[in-house]
């Protein structure tokens, strides 16, 4: 079974690594990185962790699967006493007050945080290129865009700069930049692990989410993380996936696709073939593959932008230079705010709030805000119903390969479009893993909410067969 | 029910929102310049983004939210009891002050129009 964490586990245990020469060497090519990846570095906190870890192993203590293990984390969780800049220049010198839930109980099973990483700013993006920290270049081909918007955290996870990485997946900001980057790429059902301490893009859909090269580290990293919050109120209490669990696939018996994420002229033909053919090696292996109707694209992605920009026009309403923040002096307050915001906030950012003020304002609302809800309600619906006629739904990652830097600037509503894929298991609330398999930007395995386990397990049945 | 509760609440928002003097940015049309009682920050291109939605067939008229079901149940409701923050954390929103003066954070001059 392949995992880093376990192995690093055992050379640690073994003392044939020590965790503070492990932890210096992933901070010294962090360092020199020339992808872009990294908002700042935790050196110093992460050293301290490391002595930690190798005083316990020195002293003859059994340390914990976790423990000593070097992780990253996307700039927009809080860490108490780091800066949480969300790649923006509103919050360029924003330092966490306290510390989110997620990595929290990371920290407290004594994995290490070396870098806070660079990702679109607020979220916003699906190429990490609006951010103030400059572009994320690939991890395969440094011409090309990292995906977004935790392309810094996909990134660093490819490259070997971390182990795993913690990114944040609202509309596919986990899947996506995993697909570019040929990673696992998890985003769990909504509420399984707690949203506090994330920085709100659009709440409704906002997921905490592991990166990894492999299923069991993902496994690993999930039960840690996941969990009731009485500081997020929708999270839910979920059991333990073992690894037995997953390691036989013998109850999936049905797998679906939907035939208009295939048969549309948006797909890159090799995309397109490519999938195909591992539809083909699944019923080769004698399970029963469904085509399936759904939504069409176009209309995913306006439902899922229309919903998330009003969410996110809300959340971000909080942040006019008051109590934190980039602050611009004006002539009053009300200059003050209005100065502040539009000289700090990115066009993309902008333009995504001042959307969203559009579909909640009078007169609009129940035209399009309203009329989104539905529709969500209805894919919900359609998901449901899917589910009872197949146990897994398969799908391509990304329509296309991952496009030159700079090209997604120039147009974003195709830069919107290259979430079509992603969207609709958000609005869903559904568990959706990336897998680096299939297709140049990997495959995306969803099953039914709550139904983590199942995503693992035919994971491990995928890596077996394609 | 749901649209005039709607309607309503977009309307008492408005008024609270001018109350206080918070700036709105509005699509600029002739009932919002209403609404906002002509203060707000007005714009005129929405773009084409919005439009695949509302052409988009929906059979079901019914605009409550039936799947949004994350909602809590009172049993799990956090105990209404005020908990002090560590000092740690109230020294870093501090710090994080735009503008601080003897620990008190210092605001724009109130609007005065």
């Amino acid at each position: 079974m392949e995992s880093q964490i376990h192995s690093i586990h055992q050379q640690l245990m073994n003392k044939k690594i020590t965790c503070t020469d492990l932890v210096q060497k992933r901070l010294d090519v962090l360092k020199q990185n020339t992808n872009n990846t990294v908002n700042a570095l935790l050196d110093t906190m992460a050293l301290d962790l490391a002595a930690k870890v190798d005083a316990k192993i020195a002293n003859g203590e059994t340390i914990g699967l976790l423990e000593g293990i070097p992780f990253g984390i996307k700039d927009v969780y809080m860490v108490q006493g780091t800066y949480t800049t969300a790649s923006s220049d509103l919050l360029k010198n924003y330092k966490s007050a306290y510390t989110a839930t997620a990595i929290q109980k990371l920290l407290d099973a004594g994995a290490i945080p070396l870098v806070k990483e660079n990702c679109d700013s607020f979220g916003h993006g699906s190429s990490s290129e609006n951010t103030i920290f400059g572009a994320v270049k690939n991890a395969i081909d440094p011409n090309l865009v990292g995906g977004g918007s935790s392309g810094g955290s996909a990134v660093n996870v490819a490259k070997d700069y971390t182990v795993f990485s913690i990114g944040g997946d609202t509309g596919g900001s986990v899947r996506q930049p995993a697909g570019y980057n040929n990673v696992y790429g998890l985003k769990p059902t909504y509420g399984r692990i707690s949203r506090f301490g994330l920085m709100a893009y659009a709440s409704s859909t906002d997921c905490v989410g592991p990166i990894a090269k492999s299923i069991e580290d993902i496994r690993i990293v999930l039960n840690v993380m996941s969990g009731k919050d009485i500081k997020d109120q929708t999270t839910y209490a979920s059991a333990v996936i073992s690894q037995d669990g997953i390691s036989n696939s013998d109850t999936i018996k049905t797998v679906g696709y939907f035939k208009n994420f295939i048969e549309t002229d948006a797909i890159d033909g090799q995309v397109k073939s490519d999938f195909l053919s591992a539809i083909e090696k699944i019923k080769a292996k004698g399970i029963e593959v469904k085509a399936l109707d759904f939504f069409k694209s176009d209309t995913l992605v306006s439902t899922y932008y229309t919903l998330a920009m009003a969410e996110t026009a809300s959340n971000l309403s909080r942040l006019d230079g008051t109590n934190y923040g980039n602050r611009i002096e004006g002539d009053n307050l009300k200059d003050t705010y209005s100065v502040t915001r539009s000289e700090n906030f990115s066009e993309e950012s902008k333009r995504r709030i001042v959307g969203g003020n559009q579909v909640l304002s009078q007169g609009f609302s129940d035209e399009i805000y309203l009329k989104g809800l539905n529709l969500r309600d209805q894919i919900s619906e359609n998901f449901e119903k899917d589910f009872k006629e197949v146990d897994i739904i398969l799908s391509p990652v990304t329509p296309n390969t991952p496009p030159k830097i700079g090209d997604s600037l120039k147009d974003p509503h195709a830069m919107y479009l290259s979430d079509a894929y992603t969207v609709g298991f958000s609005l869903g609330q559904l568990p959706t893993l990336t897998v680096p398999q299939g297709t140049a930007t990997g495959l995306q395995i969803t099953a039914a909410k709550n139904n983590d386990e199942l995503v693992l397990k035919f994971a491990n049945f995928l890596k077996d067969t394609i | 029910m749901i649209y005039i509760g709607s309607i309503l609440f977009l309307t008492l928002l408005a008024a609270v929102v001018l109350i206080v003097k918070i700036p709105i940015i509005s699509f600029d049309a002739i009932f919002n310049r209403v609404t906002t009682n002509n203060q707000a920050i007005y714009f005129k291109d929405c773009g084409e983004l919005f439009e695949v939605i509302k052409n988009a067939n929906t059979s079901n008229n019914n605009t409550s939210n039936n799947n949004h079901n994350t909602a809590v149940s009172l049993n799990s409701l956090r105990d209404d009891v005020v908990i002090d923050s560590p000092q740690i954390e109230k020294q870093i929103i501090i710090e994080n002050f735009p503008k601080e003066k003897n620990g008190y954070l210092v605001v724009s001059k109130v609007i005065e129009e």
